[in-house]
Order: structure tokens, then C-alpha cells, then sequence
């Protein structure tokens, strides 16, 4: 299955969002959506993304299946955790001047903020650590179910037989003192070698 | 990252390989029969270019 414009395309969009700062500087815009949508939206295109390269090659149901569950997966770690989130709310116009419950939240934070918290010896893991590996395992067995059949080894006799001949090709090259770039049999023969291995043998 | 960008710039024949590898994971093909079928290549395209190195 070869990846189409539509996938290249929202797979270069996700890895734009991802590497730049464009989500930050566009705020005021998505953050009057509310909040929900805020959350969902990052995560729908790597989703949508892999739900479209998936639906390409659906020719039973479970392909279908596979391909829904894998397009939800992609967003799975990506979803606030239910532990250490914070409450989702709507991003709030910058210009405006804050409220009293802004500046006691505030003042709140900068006084937690200011003490150390205990020391601990015991390594926590991300909240969503287990689940996202459990899932990711999940999906490569999916992957791996959906496996196309892959094409045959090189054809060794074949391979065999034109290494010697083009071995001997490029002797009678150094032998007349032309160079790898002078050599035009060494293209050639990469073709032949490439051809020997590419499947399709004749 | 910069050791990868190293090794590309020393063996530029190693990108269309792995382009092939990943291009065949995009496939659902197996990249690792693939990895092995680049190898076989490179290892033959080598042999032949065996009688232009100058012996040390």
C-alpha cells in the first residue's frame, strides 16, 4: 500500500505542528473552540492520518476494524490523564484584566510552587505508561497481522552470475585504466544486480 | 541525531537503502526482508567494484 498525497500530507502537517511554534502563536484563535475541542483537535490528526492511510487498503472487516482501532490508538496517549491533568477550561483573552478567582488561583500556585516537595525514593511512571505500551503492543500485532506478503530473496544463482561477469567487466576497465566514473559497464551492472533482487525475476 | 547526519554524508549509497526499508514498512512489508535484501545488494555492488581498490 503506497502512502497517499492526503496521508504525506497530514503526516507533514502533524510533524509542522509538532516541530514549530505555530499551535502556540495561533492561540487566540482555537482558544475561543471550547475546551474539549481544544484537547481532541491535536490529537485528531495523527488519527485521521492513519485512519486514511489504513481505509486505503480495507478490503474485509477486519481491516476495518484494525483500522478504526489503530486511528484511535493514535490519539490514546495523547488524551489528558484522569489523575494528573489539570480540569480542562477554555483559553481566556489575554487583554482582559484577571479576576479575583485568577489571582487567588494564582497566588495559590506560586505559594505551592515555593515548597520543596518530600523527597521520594519510588520512580513513578507516567499515569498513562502502562495502558499507551499495552496499546502500542496491541497495535504492532495488528501491524503485523496486516503484514503484506514480502517479496522473495535475491535469485543467489542469478546474483552469483553477474558478480563474476561484472567483476571481470571491471577488471578489463582497470586493465584499460579508466576510472569507476569511465566504467559504464558498473551501471549496468548495478541495474542486473538490482533486478536479480527485486523480485521480479525472469 | 548529528553521528546519523556523520554516517549519511560518509556512506551516501546507505540513503536510497533506507529509504527502500522504510518504504517497505509503509508497504506492510517486512522491513527486516527487505534490510537483508539491501545488504545482499550493497555486498554485490561492492564485489564488483573490488578490482578499482588500490591494494594497500
Amino acid at each position: 500500500m503506497h502512502p497517499t498525497l492526503i496521508t504525506i500530507v497530514a503526516y507533514l502537517t502533524a510533524a509542522a505542528l509538532s516541530a514549530t511554534r505555530i499551535l502556540v502563536a495561533t492561540r487566540p484563535i482555537w482558544g475561543k473552540l471550547p475546551a474539549t475541542v481544544q484537547v481532541v483537535l491535536p490529537l485528531a490528526i495523527p488519527a485521521l492520518a492513519t485512519l486514511v492511510q489504513e481505509l486505503a487498503g480495507v478490503k474485509t472487516g477486519i481491516d476495518l476494524t484494525t483500522a478504526i482501532i489503530g486511528a484511535v490508538l493514535m490519539a490514546v496517549p495523547g488524551l489528558p490523564s484522569n489523575r494528573s491533568a489539570a480540569p480542562l477550561q477554555a483559553g481566556k483573552e489575554s487583554t482582559r484584566e484577571p479576576s479575583a478567582g485568577d489571582v487567588a488561583v494564582a497566588e495559590s500556585l506560586i505559594a505551592k510552587a515555593s515548597v520543596a516537595p518530600p523527597p521520594t525514593s519510588e520512580t513513578k511512571l507516567p499515569p498513562m505508561f502502562p495502558g499507551a505500551g499495552a496499546l502500542l503492543l496491541v497495535v504492532c500485532a495488528f501491524h503485523a497481522n496486516a503484514c503484506a506478503p514480502s517479496k522473495p530473496p535475491c535469485d543467489q544463482a542469478k546474483l552469483a552470475a553477474v558478480v563474476t561477469i561484472c567483476t571481470a567487466k571491471s577488471q578489463e576497465c582497470v586493465n584499460e585504466g579508466k576510472s569507476k566514473s569511465e566504467c559504464e559497464a558498473l551501471s549496468q551492472c548495478d541495474l542486473q544486480i538490482e533486478q536479480a533482487c527485486s523480485g521480479g525475476n525472469k | 541525531m548529528s553521528e546519523l547526519f556523520a554516517l549519511l554524508t560518509k556512506f551516501p549509497e546507505l540513503v536510497p537503502a533506507i529509504t527502500k526499508i522504510v518504504e517497505a514498512f509503509l508497504k506492510h512489508e517486512d522491513p527486516v526482508v527487505e534490510a537483508e535484501r539491501q545488504a545482499e545488494i550493497a555486498v554485490a555492488k561492492a564485489a564488483i567494484r573490488l578490482p578499482f581498490k588500490e591494494p594497500e
